[in-house]
């Protein structure tokens, strides 16, 4: 028995030793490519430095491949790699030499190429390939880096250094530290006051902070009005700067100027005092307006009166607007300008100025009396002009119906409104013209209005829809008929005006 | 009529210059004579491990004495070497960023030097130390002698099964010792420094080939059968009694180690 127990000692260590032999050889050999699973290609290098046999090929950060051997070939490095067979490599592949760590390992990037490129069979060159700089360039910028700090430490030894130098660094901390001593005294000293006004602050800050916060658009308001403030005041000063002068002489002689109106006004006052004296005393229009009761009874009911009109005139709102509109038969644009008068939401007065290119046709009665004995022969004319055309109408709102009658384009007319999605969009139809000799029918008008913005609107719409066209036969111009238009506009409320002109100014003559 | 015959003068003593002239030359033969005794005794085991009888008892219990006997002390030694080659450097690596290094470096380190460097001094330490004795003993107690009486080649009784038991013996331990150090780097790296096992696994793979671990196993059985053939010339020519026996082994032990940073130097070369 004991013979066998050595030998089986021994057995038992080489069947382990080789089985853990065994696992370790292809443990080895699973992390290499054997030839059968790879295609070997080649690439040539500038500079294969960091490059190691074994050296890792990827696409996308997966392994595919390795290096298989670095061989020098004159000055350049021919670098085989052995790359899995299932990765379709094509002759527009791309190596890239990238470095992968601070070490200076360096592993090459494969880009395998377009699928319309021929297909780069084994043994082949890979031409395009990519030497990204590495830890050289690095260090070597990071070498110059360092020159450059060399340089500034340089300049600041030669400032601060030598006895110059210190003697100002000295004098600058020995200010410091006083400026810090007597900071720090001044703060001991006044620590219970500190804390009250810093108390205060916080009060102060609190308050402020909830006003603004609570009235963020007033505060807006207020900004803006401050703006406009300084502004005028920077105008008024401009004005006292033209009124008194910029140099002395201007000011002296402004100084004799307002002595003389100083005089003047002295005068003045003595004028006053002698006509209020004779108001006093009943002498004079003024005095009887004063004195007299009945004259002031009649007074008082003559400011109610204006004061009445007054109130309306200021509920009144005015409206000014411009239109301009594109006639396509008759190429050429119509202008036009209104204002519309609005005492009441409900009703309006609309005048229009309108420039239109049919222009107004006027019968004419021309009368040929022949050399030789006979009738005169008589002709009518119908002469064609351009001239502009009035509008004037009054409106009426219901709902969301507007009815309006009046003057349409210096001819009688009436017209309807009505109003959808809010007054955005206006449906309008106007029937004017009734009596000319040109139209068989009235001249009916239809508009669709709408609103594109605060102030801008947009028209389109056929005018004279019920009848044919008609052209002067000199100037070939559309006098009657159909005719499609499209255009837009603009319109001003009074708030808008007075907006403009408080921004502008009035224009002075 | 007497003659006088003048006295010859007593030698001088040699100076120190000549005194460490001869000690180096002394030294230097030494070296060689042992180097040339070990060459011819290689040469002696080789012709004699061919022929017959093959005395496969001699040979199991040698094996089972170098080898077997060895597993613990080399599976331990192996354990914390690979422990503590992650522990370093994982801290030299992580200063770059680059833990995922320690695998590759502990399994080349290993395979390629470490584990039969150290394997073939573990079984000089113990198993080589032990036959320099036992054939020294045997040597200054003539039992070599009385082998040879009876007819016993000594050489093929007592050195071929030591030799061969070297020859096989070591780069299987070898193997045990990469493996174990292979185990101590993993749990040291994984379960101490949180290195991820797949990082820690498949770069160990990229980087580990085969003829790393063929290297470590060439080495080995070259470390072994220089080893044993070393402890075994010493022993074999011990003499002085037990004096010359301790000075055998010291004298073996040194010049293992010695033979174990060399030939690992220049079989490195060879294989690179």
């Amino acid at each position: 028995m004991k013979k066998l127990v050595t030998p089986f000692r021994v057995g038992l260590l080489v069947i382990a030793a080789g089985a853990f032999f065994v696992t370790f050889v292809l443990f080895a050999r699973e992390g290499g490519l054997s030839d059968s699973d790879s295609t070997r290609v080649w690439a040539y290098f500038r500079d294969a430095s960091g490059l190691a046999i074994r050296g890792r090929v990827q696409i996308a950060g997966i392994r595919v491949g390795e290096i298989d051997d670095i061989i020098l070939e004159g000055t350049r490095a021919r670098v085989v790699l052995k790359i899995r067979n299932d990765v379709d490599l094509r002759e527009d592949a791309v190596v890239t030499k990238r470095s992968e760590s601070l070490l200076g390992d360096y592993l090459l990037d494969l880009n395998p190429g377009t699928e319309n490129a021929p297909k780069l069979e084994n043994g082949g060159q890979i031409r395009r390939v990519i030497d990204t700089q590495g830890m050289e360039a690095i260090f070597e910028s990071l070498s110059q880096i360092t020159s450059d700090i060399q340089q500034v430490t340089g300049a600041l030894r030669e400032v601060l250094g030598g006895e110059r130098g210190a003697g100002s660094l000295q004098r600058i901390v020995e200010n410091l530290v006083r400026l810090s001593d007597s900071v720090d005294a001044t703060v001991r000293r006044n620590a219970d006051r500190l804390d009250v006004i810093l108390a205060n602050f916080e009060g102060v800050s609190t308050d402020v902070r909830t006003i603004t916060q609570s009235n963020q658009a007033d505060v807006g308001r207020i900004v803006d009005n401050i703006e406009f403030i300084t502004r005028d005041v920077r105008e008024v000063l401009a004005s006292v700067k033209n009124i008194v002068g910029s140099g002395e002489g201007d000011f002296k002689e402004s100084v004799a100027s307002l002595k003389q109106t100083l005089t003047k006004l002295d005068n003045s006052l003595a004028n006053m005092e002698e006509i209020t004296r004779k108001v006093k005393d009943g002498e004079s229009a003024a005095g009887m307006l004063l004195t007299d009761e009945s004259v002031g009874r009649e007074v008082r009911e003559t400011v109610r009166d204006v004061s009445s009109l007054v109130s309306r005139l200021t509920e009144l709102q005015t409206e000014v607007g411009i239109q301009s509109t594109y006639l396509a038969a008759q190429g050429r644009s119509k202008n036009m300008l209104s204002l519309r008068l609005i005492p009441r939401p409900d009703k309006y007065y609309l005048l229009e100025l309108v420039d239109d290119p049919r222009g107004t046709v006027t019968t004419q009665v021309v009368q040929t009396n022949p050399p030789s004995e006979g009738d005169p022969v008589i002709q009518t004319q119908k002469v064609t002009k351009e001239s502009l055309k009035i509008s004037a109408q009054f409106a009426k709102r219901w709902y969301f119906t507007t009815l309006r009658v009046g003057l349409i384009e210096s001819t009688g007319g009436v017209g309807a409104d009505l109003h959808l999605f809010e007054d955005a969009l206006t449906l309008k139809m106007d029937a004017f013209n009734f009596a000319a000799d040109e139209l068989r029918y009235p001249r009916l008008r239809a508009t669709l209005r709408a609103q594109a913005f605060d102030h801008l609107f947009v028209v389109a719409g056929m005018d004279d829809m019920l009848n044919a066209q008609q052209r002067d036969t000199a100037t070939q111009r559309l006098i009657a008929g159909r005719d499609f238009f499209v255009g837009g506009g603009l319109f001003f409320t009074d708030d808008d005006l007075k907006a403009i002109i408080t921004a502008t100014g009035l224009p002075t003559p | 009529m007497t003659t006088q015959t003048p006295s010859k003068p007593a030698p001088s003593e040699p100076g120190l210059l000549a005194q460490s002239v001869a000690s180096f030359g002394k030294g230097l033969i030494d070296v060689v004579s042992t180097i040339g005794g070990v060459v011819t005794l290689a040469f002696d085991v080789a012709r004699w491990s061919v022929r017959r009888p093959f005395r496969l008892q001699n040979l199991f219990a040698q094996l089972d004495f170098v080898g077997v006997g060895s597993i613990f002390i080399v599976g331990l030694t192996g354990l914390f070497t690979g422990m503590v080659f992650a522990l370093q450097t994982s801290e030299a690596f992580a200063l770059f960023d680059a833990e995922s290094l320690v695998g590759p470096t502990v399994a080349l380190t290993l395979t390629r030097e470490l584990a039969a460097v150290f394997s073939a001094l573990m079984v000089t330490m113990r198993a080589g130390s032990a036959m320099c004795t036992e054939l020294g003993t045997m040597r200054v107690t003539e039992q070599v002698d009385a082998l040879e009486t009876m007819a016993v080649n000594p050489v093929q009784y007592l050195l071929v099964p030591r030799i061969l038991a070297g020859l096989f013996m070591v780069p299987m331990l070898t193997i045990l010792f990469s493996t174990a150090g292979m185990t101590g780097a993993y749990f040291v790296a994984v379960g101490g420094l949180g290195i991820s096992p797949g990082t820690f696994l498949t770069r160990t793979q990229q980087w580990l080939e085969p003829v790393d671990i063929y290297e470590g196993v060439i080495k080995g059985a070259v470390f072994g059968v220089s080893v044993a053939l070393i402890c075994c010339y010493k022993g074999f020519n011990a003499s002085g009694g037990a004096k010359g026996v301790g000075q055998a082994t010291t004298e073996a032990m040194v010049a293992s180690a010695l033979s174990i940073f060399i030939l690992d130097f220049i079989v490195g070369i060879v294989m690179h």
